[in-house]
Parts: C-alpha cells; sequence; structure tokens
C-alpha cells in the first residue's frame, strides 16, 4: 500500500511529468492558455495515459518478454498507443458526439505526446506489476494536468499584463513554466529517509 | 541550377528560419532534458539527425506507393524503427553516451520534429530534397542543442565539454542544470530570436 | 471490405520489413552489448578489490536477504587464496537509486566503495560518487565505526548540504557490510 502511495506522489509532485521530467511538453504550450482547453486536455491525457500504460504493460509482459523481443518495444508500444487512440476516437465518435466535439483536435495530438510513451517506457524500466503501472500512469496523467492548469491559470493572467515584443508566447510561456519548475522542485527528496 | 539552388535553401532553412527548436518549436522534450551538457546535446542532435535523415528518406522513396489512409502509422513504423536501430548502435559502440541519454533515445521517435518532417515535406518531395532538409533540419536541432547545452554547463557546472572555463573558485549555479534552468534558459533563447528576427 | 484488407495488408508487409531490419540490427549489436556489460561489471568488481587474479565474477556465491532478494558476492582470489569479496547494493538515496560496488577484505573491512549509478542533484548530492567521499569508508569495519554522518553522532563525512545523500550511501555500505557478516562462512569456504 505505501508504495503505491509513494508512486503516486512520487510522478504527481516530485517527478512532475512535465516539470521535472520533460515529457509532454508540445501539448503543454500549446494547450495552456486557457482554462477549459487545458482541462479537456488533462482529462483526455490522463484517460489515455492510464489506458496506455495498461495496454503496453500488458503487451510487453505477455507478448515481447517471453519471446526474447523486449528490443521491440518502442516499435510496438507507439503502434499499440496509436492504435488505441484511434479505437478510442472511434469509439467516441460513435457513442457521444458532443464529447467528441469537446475533446476536439486533442485525441489525435495525444498519440505524439511524448509523455504517453514515456510513462509506458518508464513503467517496463521500474519493472512495475500491472497495479503500481497503472497508478503510476494515473498519477502521471494528474500531474500533467495538474501543472497544465497552473499553467493556464497564470497564463490567463497574463493576458492583461505589459509582455515585451520579442517575448510573447512560448519564450514568456517558457520562462514562466520554469518558476513553477523551481516551485515544484521543493518536493525533491519527500521520500528520501 | 535551381536544383542546387533549391537544395541549399532546403538545407539552410534548418538552421535559421525554419529552426526546429526556436522558431517553429518542436521536439522541445529532448531539447530541455538531456542540454545539461555539450557532449549529450551532440549526441543527442547527431542521434535525431540519424533518424530524421533514415526516416525522410525512406518516407519519400516510398511516398509514391503509400495510400493515403495508412501514412501516418507507415510513418511511425518507420520512424521507430529507424530509432530502435539508432537505440541499438548508441548502446553497442558508444555505451556512456547510451547511459547519458537514457529514454530519451526511444522517446526521439515520438520528436515531434521527425514526424511533422515527414508529415510536411518528405511525404510530398523527391528524395534528394528530402535528404537536404533532413540534414538542415537535424543541424538546426544539433544546433540549438550545442547552444542550449552551452550556456546550462557553462553558468550550471562552469564547464564547457568537461573542460572548466571559470577558474576554480567559480560557484555554479545549480540551477540551470536542473529542470527550472533548462525552462529559463529556452524562454530566453527564444526571446532573443524573436528580437533578433524582428530587426533584421 | 476489399480496401480495408489491401490496407491491412500492405501495413503488415511494411511492419515486417522494418522489424526484421530491426531484428537484424539486434542480432548483430548483441554480443556487443553484452560484452560491453559484463566487462563494465568487472571492471567495477576490480575497482574496490586488492588485487587478484582469478575471475570473481565466475566465482560468485549467491546469498538470499531477508527482503527475499538475492545478492551475488564475487569472491577475489590470489594464488587460490581469498583476497577480498565485492558486492552491489541500491539503496535510495533523495532523488533516485543511488547503486554502488563495495569490496571488503575478508574480515569485513572496507577495501573501496564506487558509485555506479546515481541521479542525486548534480554539484550536491552527486558528489557522493567522487572519490573524495567514497574514499573515507576505507579500512573502516562494523564493530569500529559507527555508520552515519558525524551530525547524527557517526563517523563519517557528509557532502556538504547533502545530508540525505551522504547518509543513503553509508547505509547501504552498512546494509551489505551487515549481510556479509552474516554469510561470511559460507562465502569463504570453497
Amino acid at each position: 500500500m505505501e508504495k503505491f502511495f509513494v508512486i503516486f506522489f512520487g510522478v504527481v509532485l516530485i517527478n512532475n511529468m512535465i516539470l521535472s521530467r520533460f515529457l509532454g511538453l508540445c501539448p503543454f504550450l500549446g494547450v495552456s492558455r486557457a482554462f477549459k482547453p487545458a482541462l479537456s486536455m488533462g482529462i483526455a491525457v490522463t484517460f489515455v495515459m492510464t489506458m496506455a500504460s495498461i495496454v503496453t504493460w500488458i503487451c510487453y509482459t505477455f507478448f515481447l518478454l517471453p519471446y526474447g523481443l523486449e528490443f521491440l518495444q518502442t516499435i510496438a508500444f507507439i503502434l499499440v498507443i496509436a492504435t488505441f487512440v484511434q479505437f478510442v476516437e472511434m469509439v467516441i465518435a460513435k457513442t457521444s458526439p458532443p464529447l467528441q466535439t469537446a475533446l476536439g483536435i486533442y485525441l489525435p495530438l495525444i498519440t505524439t505526446n511524448c509523455a504517453v510513451l514515456g510513462v509506458s517506457l518508464i513503467n517496463v524500466k521500474e519493472g512495475y506489476n500491472l497495479v503500481e503501472t497503472t497508478v503510476h500512469g494515473f498519477g502521471g496523467g494528474l500531474g500533467f494536468t495538474m501543472a497544465l492548469l497552473l499553467m493556464a491559470c497564470i497564463r490567463e493572467r497574463l493576458d492583461f499584463a505589459e509582455v515585451p515584443e520579442c517575448m510573447k508566447g512560448f519564450a514568456i510561456g517558457f520562462v514562466l513554466t520554469s518558476m513553477l519548475a523551481l516551485a515544484f522542485f521543493g518536493f525533491q527528496g519527500f521520500f528520501a529517509r | 541550377m535551381a536544383v542546387l539552388q533549391h537544395l541549399q535553401e532546403d538545407f539552410f532553412k534548418g538552421i535559421w528560419r525554419e529552426n526546429p527548436t526556436f522558431r517553429i518549436v518542436l521536439g522541445l522534450c529532448p531539447s530541455l532534458a538531456i542540454s545539461t551538457s555539450v557532449v549529450n546535446g551532440i549526441g543527442m542532435g547527431l542521434a535525431a539527425t540519424f533518424v530524421l535523415l533514415g526516416s525522410n528518406l525512406l518516407v519519400s522513396l516510398i511516398r509514391n506507393v503509400t495510400p493515403s489512409k495508412i501514412r501516418l502509422p507507415v510513418f511511425i513504423i518507420i520512424i521507430s524503427s529507424f530509432v530502435t536501430i539508432a537505440d541499438l548502435l548508441i548502446e553497442a559502440y558508444t555505451p556512456d553516451l547510451h547511459k547519458a541519454l537514457g529514454i530519451f533515445i526511444p522517446l526521439i521517435v515520438v520528436n515531434c520534429i521527425i514526424l511533422a518532417r515527414a508529415e510536411a515535406f518528405a511525404s510530398r518531395q523527391p528524395v534528394l530534397y528530402s535528404i537536404a532538409d533532413a540534414l538542415g533540419m537535424g543541424a538546426g536541432f544539433t544546433l540549438a542543442l550545442v547552444i542550449i547545452s552551452g550556456i546550462r554547463e557553462a553558468i550550471g557546472n562552469g564547464t564547457i565539454l568537461g573542460v572548466p572555463i571559470f577558474g576554480p573558485h567559480y560557484e555554479p549555479a545549480i540551477t540551470l542544470i536542473l529542470a527550472p534552468g533548462a525552462f529559463l534558459t529556452l524562454g530566453l533563447l527564444i526571446g532573443l530570436v524573436n528580437y533578433i528576427s524582428r530587426k533584421r | 471490405m476489399r480496401e480495408f484488407l489491401k490496407l491491412t495488408g500492405i501495413l503488415t508487409l511494411i511492419a515486417a520489413l522494418f522489424a526484421g531490419a530491426v531484428s537484424y540490427t539486434y542480432t548483430l549489436t548483441k554480443p556487443i552489448i553484452d560484452a560491453n556489460r559484463y566487462k563494465k561489471r568487472v571492471e567495477a568488481i576490480a575497482a574496490v578489490l586488492p588485487p587478484f587474479n582469478n575471475q570473481p565474477e565466475k566465482e560468485k556465491k549467491v546469498v538470499p536477504t531477508s527482503k527475499g532478494e538475492k545478492v551475488e558476492f564475487y569472491v577475489g582470489k590470489k594464488d587460490g587464496k581469498v583476497t577480498g569479496v565485492a558486492f552491489q547494493n541500491s539503496i535510495k538515496g533523495y532523488s533516485g537509486d543511488i547503486s554502488m560496488m563495495i569490496g571488503v577484505t575478508p574480515d569485513g573491512k572496507v577495501y573501496g566503495v564506487d558509485i555506479l549509478n546515481q541521479k542525486e542533484t548534480p554539484g550536491l548530492g552527486a558528489k557522493v560518487a567522487q572519490k573524495t567521499f567514497t574514499q573515507q569508508f576505507q579500512g573502516k569495519g562494523l564493530e569500529e565505526s559507527r555508520w552515519d554522518v558525524k551530525k547524527m553522532k557517526g563517523d563519517f563525512d557528509q557532502v556538504t548540504a547533502a545530508t540525505i545523500s551522504s547518509r543513503s550511501v553509508i547505509e547501504g555500505v552498512k546494509e551489505r557490510l551487515l549481510l556479509y557478516q552474516k554469510h561470511a562462512d559460507q562465502i569463504l569456504k570453497d
């Protein structure tokens, strides 16, 4: 039980996907301008990350490992993730068009999200079992969402600030992210003896 | 003559005008994560260029026989195969670099630069131009990595390529080697590049 | 339907082709990678043991811990006589696991400690990997020393501003020394 706690808070606060591991940056900056799209993206990513963690773990444990094919994991994982996202998109399109409109282009974008592939690879590298993998994937998504929402709130305020022309957009975005990362750095060593 | 000019253009645009890191702002994950030392920056840049080259080459070669509907999965198969090959070669011949780059080698697969170039350029352009594009983008990416890691290593560690440059009494600003420093360096550099571009 | 089959067919063909290329590269590089790993391990062992002329990696003893792990003890011998034993440990540090190779003389006193892998804060905790920190373990045993940092009434120096990383390494060495002591007879006999 304690281990799940450690994994969960580890990935949400201490080794935050975006602010500490640098995974998931492309959507992070693109979608964090306003709260609502940020929330939609966060939920979508959390869902995909959790499911992808499980599916890639199954793929690795039952199809790659027993046959000594671990070296194919990158190819296998990305194909699994891409297929899964495609599949989810189809299901959502059939069952809930309003949800599809809400998620919009975010879902396919998640396929190339380094965070999803990154989490899957870390799961395997750390040797997590199925439950630990799920916790890690879910936590990763939550951490991603949290950083995204924090950033969105800051940037919404930024619209009213005077930013020098050359710093507008990504430039100031990154500088802000650095401060957020600095703040989160305070969580380091949380679980040390 | 026009071909040569075209090639030159395709190559050089990747270095400044359409630099993937500073102008198009793609491929961020590795740019920030491994740019803690110039050696790592060069290593990653070269690995990514290798994959980009292979990917652009093959995507361009089979562009006329690839059905449009499955082009994205096909790109992914090609890119991930090259990445795995690069990963194996790096692990075999330069194990220290492999340890330093860690999971960011497999993550080249989702390096947006590579997929973006495959989709936007290589799938529509002949092989020769695709090669030039790959080399240019790769060079631009490597250049960006070297600049970022140069700054981070110099200020954050007092060295460049492992060689101390400020003398023994320099207190390194360690933050620059860590996550916050990465974001800060990139943000300021993008601002600088924007400033220079506007002045022209 | 036909189109679907055709597309799937082409995709499968391309996938198989590339998987083949990757597998081929794998068979080429695997021996090199395995040889590298072996060489690294052999070097790590040699770095912490007194001179030997056997192959400790080949003469290892495996001992189970109370946690159920299996720890390998690499026995170094010179002309048939045991000169030292090396073993690994991986312990939780400040920001990740620290893995180390420890070498002792047969009496259980440390001969050398080498940090193999760590993800501690560069410039701070990462300094535990430097010789200036690890050499203080030389000659120390379980009885005469108190295994903690001086700040905590122990006998060992810490890296400035990196108490946690330092304590982790000290704890890691002590943990394995205890295990060695418990099974020394079994490890040292032929």
